[in-house]
């Protein structure tokens, strides 16, 4: 697997777990605040900063913000200038 | 009597204002790198006046006028005191410098100026007999942490603390490095001189300290401390926490974050850090966030013998147990946490200092 997408899905998954999850993968389809990942706005601020600092880019600036997790994906991999999967 | 500015390198020339104060005069200090602004001069020139500097309640530094006669009555001139050296890291033209200068010219002392050459500091004390020093607690956190492990059987019988909140962590640690000395911790402000004064070191002061300066105070609903002088109501710019007959002080009332509607005070978020065993220094700090608004951020240095990994766990443990879910910390990064301006905690960020006071 890419190492972005992995490492995206680490993120999101150390916290869902931390608020009790037990999921084991990500589904890029579900939307950022999908009610099964158990994550609130607070805890997508985190990842968000984590993304921010591990890549450098800031997905909300987009012209279309991401509302999924493989849009989230895209908008990384396009902001470091790799093609999209 | 016409006002002169007298530019202070340091506490010599201090002495020499203070020599012309006492003949009547009216004297403004500046900083050898920069004029500070003095917007209102003092009306009754039958008396002397010194301008101290002041880093002002909105961050914008000025001038504040204190009668000569006034900064006397406050200083302690006790017989045992005659001669001492009085060690000290507060920059000579500000508020605390100068009480801690005048503290040594009416007692016939010296002064010894400290700086963040730790170990050349710890020579100069021991060379120079230094009985006192007088300094924000970080820098004396700082002095502890490059000096020998055990309590010393030094000379220093008297430490004076102020400038920035004195957290418990850093009281424990200067309590057991300096067994003998008796310690003062004051909380003032060049608009309103002396606020408050203790001798414990849990960070809590007795409100009747309050109360023997100042008649009338309140807490604002935001939770400001403010003081009701000659002026009218004046606000210090710091929040308190009063509990029974005893109130602190937690930090600036702009230190807060806004994360997502929440205002979290940063000093809190800090001072719960620094909690936790290892950890020897902390500041928070707010960062933009597109989903919040704002997050907080930690910044924390570990004890030498602590192991990263594990202290980085129990930190976060911690603090996402003792914290409000708005006030966690979101970004964490491991530096040295030094000092900013005269002394108070801050750290190197994108070469400005960002600066917690």
């Amino acid at each position: 697997m890419d190492p972005i997408p992995l490492r995206l899905e680490q993120m999101v998954l150390i916290v869902h777990h931390r608020n009790g999850g037990q999921l084991d993968r990500l589904d890029g389809e579900w939307r950022l605040l999908e009610p099964r990942l158990l994550l609130d706005s607070l805890d997508l601020a985190e990842i968000v900063a984590a993304i921010e600092k591990q890549w450098g880019i800031s997905p909300f600036d987009a012209a279309v913000p991401p509302k999924t997790w493989r849009e989230m994906t895209a908008c990384i991999l396009k902001g470091i200038g790799r093609p999209e999967p | 009597m016409p006002r002169n500015v007298a530019i202070i390198p340091d506490y010599a020339a201090l002495m020499e204002v203070f020599a012309q104060l006492h003949h009547g005069a009216i004297i403004q200090l500046s900083p050898p790198d920069q004029e500070i602004p003095s917007e209102i001069m003092p009306l009754d020139t039958s008396h002397s006046w010194l301008g101290v500097c002041s880093s002002g309640s909105t961050g914008v530094p000025k001038t504040v006028w204190k009668r000569w006669d006034a900064l006397l009555a406050e200083v302690n001139s006790g017989m045992g005191l005659a001669g001492w050296t009085w060690a000290t890291s507060f920059e000579p033209w500000s508020f605390a410098g100068v009480q801690v200068a005048l503290q040594a010219w009416k007692t016939q002392g010296r002064i010894l100026f400290l700086d963040n050459h730790w170990e050349r500091n710890w020579s100069r004390l021991s060379e120079d007999q230094a009985r006192a020093i007088s300094s924000t607690p970080t820098f004396l956190d700082l002095l502890v942490q490059h000096g020998a492990a055990q309590p010393a059987s030094d000379g220093i019988r008297q430490i004076t603390l102020g400038g920035e909140p004195l957290r418990p962590a850093i009281g424990k640690r200067i309590q057991h490095r300096f067994p003998r000395a008796r310690f003062t911790v004051i909380y003032a402000s060049a608009e309103l001189g002396v606020i408050l004064k203790t001798h414990r070191t849990d960070g809590w002061y007795e409100i009747d300290s309050l109360r023997r300066r100042f008649q009338n105070w309140r807490q604002t609903e935001s939770g400001a401390l403010e003081i009701e002088s000659e002026h009218g109501w004046q606000t210090t710019g710091d929040l308190i926490e009063v509990r029974e007959d005893d109130v602190r002080i937690i930090g600036r009332c702009d230190d807060v974050a806004n994360v997502a509607g929440v205002k979290v005070n940063l000093g809190k978020v800090a001072e719960c850090a620094e909690e936790v065993p290892g950890v020897r220094r902390a500041v928070a700090t707010a960062q933009a966030n597109p989903i919040t608004g704002q997050i907080v951020c930690l910044h924390y240095e570990l004890n030498a013998d602590v192991a990263p990994q594990a202290a980085r766990e129990n930190l976060e443990s911690h603090l996402r147990q003792h914290l409000p879910k708005a006030a966690w910390p979101r970004l964490w990064t491991e530096e040295t946490i030094g000092l900013g301006p005269n002394s108070k905690r801050g750290f190197q960020k994108s070469n400005s200092t960002v600066v917690y006071r």
